[in-house]
């Protein structure tokens, strides 16, 4: 099981992300790559919905999983993938030319979400420390063109022992990689781990709309 | 984005192994592919009136179709994780601009936009929909077969609505259902050919089962149109 939190640094600018570059360099990590994400912010068309709904509707792809993509109204999560199973498509349920859920959300229910933000944060990158012990991701988030947070994604990908929960695991790792101070949002959607929608709604949290 | 081209008939169970028997020497199959699935439909949990002078900006509402594989022994819907979602716009305008005079199309002509959404441990569909605004309407199940003919799907299926604790029969006919699935909406060559393989098809099958484009009313998946006469 894949532990994870989001970290939004305090006092960030944007040359945070080539401080802490420099820093973590000192770890030997293995870079793997450049990393983004897309986030779209959904308002809901308020005068038509229950008032016990959500106002806002994610919809996040991370790039390193870039066939699925998470829909988030409150703390419900719906994974689309755009790869569906042979079965499902033999069982009549689909044709097999899958759209994630944002596409359908944005042409056929505008009468109750719209889009207001869409934000493309790239220029990330990856660390991989200690054989993949650990995965570190660092981006800066960029709204309308100036700078909004600098984020770093911490997942631990080693065995949990009983006493030393991932989560631990992730605390720990703020200290030894010298990650700068931030709010820690490690809140998970259910007591189940589920690793795509946990880390979409600790994006979210991070960056607090 | 897909574009569907159709045509539907309808049959009899005592017309259905006859059916059965020249399909499978037509398409060269011997046997039939079996499929199940349960259907839910779901419409909007509040249906916005169409207010015809109003200078605020309103959007069509439409249904959602899931749809989830099951067997013999399904029982719970809970139990179904992976789930097909479709939204269907009304039927293209059966008339269509070929080579400068006004041709009817023969075919039905359907676009339809899908998911495929897996849900978490502990999520149930009804908090899904309940979140996006939604709510269940009706469930059916279907089952049915399937042949394959060039690029056509042929399908053969009958409909179970549960009434008093059990999945009966809506009634005795089969359903026949041809398609072809075009995955590019703006391929007309494509349309063209296989509209043309449709209606060879209609003409093949003619005394078995009367292929035909129905009433597009009734694949019209929007709602709230009484509200907006």
């Amino acid at each position: 099981m894949i532990s994870t939190g989001v970290l939004a640094v305090h006092n960030a600018s944007p040359n945070s992300l080539s401080v802490f570059h420099d820093a973590i360099i000192s770890e030997i990590p293995k870079l793997s790559g450049r990393w983004s994400f897309e986030l779209k912010v959904f308002r809901s068309n308020n005068a038509h919905l229950a008032s016990t709904q959500s106002s806002f509707l994610f919809n996040i792809n991370f790039d390193h999983e870039p066939s699925k993509s998470i829909t988030l109204i409150n703390k419900i999560s719906i994974t689309t993938s755009t790869s569906p199973s042979k079965e499902l498509i033999d069982s009549g349920s689909l044709v097999g030319s899958c759209d994630p859920l944002d596409l359908i959300v944005q042409s056929k229910l505008q009468s109750l979400w719209l889009v207001r933000q869409t934000l493309k944060v790239d220029n990330g990158f990856t660390y991989e420390i200690n054989q993949g012990e650990f995965l570190l991701r660092a981006v800066n988030v960029y709204l309308n063109g100036s700078f909004k947070n600098f984020l770093i994604f911490i997942e631990y990908h080693g065995n949990e022992k009983a006493k030393e929960s991932g989560l631990e695991k992730i605390k720990e790792s703020i200290a030894r990689f010298r990650i700068p101070p931030g709010n820690l949002h490690t809140e998970q959607l259910t007591e189940t781990k589920e690793y795509l929608s946990d880390l979409a709604y600790q994006t979210v949290q991070a960056l607090q709309f | 984005m897909v574009q569907q081209l159709s045509l539907f008939g309808i049959t009899t169970q005592s017309q259905h192994s006859l059916l059965i028997a020249s399909l499978s020497s037509l398409v060269g199959q011997t046997r039939s592919q079996k499929y199940e699935n349960l259907t839910v439909l779901a419409k909007p949990t509040t249906i916005i009136k169409f207010e015809p002078n109003s200078t605020k900006q309103q959007y069509e509402q439409y249904k959602i179709q899931l749809k989830s594989k099951i067997d013999e022994n399904f029982s719970d819907i809970e139990s179904l994780r992976e789930w097909g979602l479709q939204v269907y716009d009304i039927p293209n305008q059966t008339v269509q601009n070929s080579s400068s005079t006004k041709k009817k199309l023969n075919v039905n002509s359907q676009n339809f936009l899908e998911s495929y959404i897996i849900l978490n441990k502990g999520d149930k569909l009804d908090d899904i929909l309940k979140e996006l605004g939604y709510e269940r309407e009706t469930s059916y199940r279907i089952k049915g077969e399937r042949f394959y003919y060039g690029n056509i799907t042929i399908e053969l299926f009958q409909i179970l609505i549960y009434v008093e604790n059990e999945w009966i029969l809506l009634d005795n006919s089969i359903m026949v259902k041809t398609f072809i699935n075009i995955a590019k909406i703006t391929d007309l060559e494509n349309i063209n050919k296989s509209t043309q393989e449709l209606v060879n098809l209609k003409m093949e099958l003619t005394g078995l089962v009367d292929l035909s484009v129905p009433d597009k009313n009734n694949l019209d998946s929007r709602i709230g149109l009484n509200f907006r006469k």
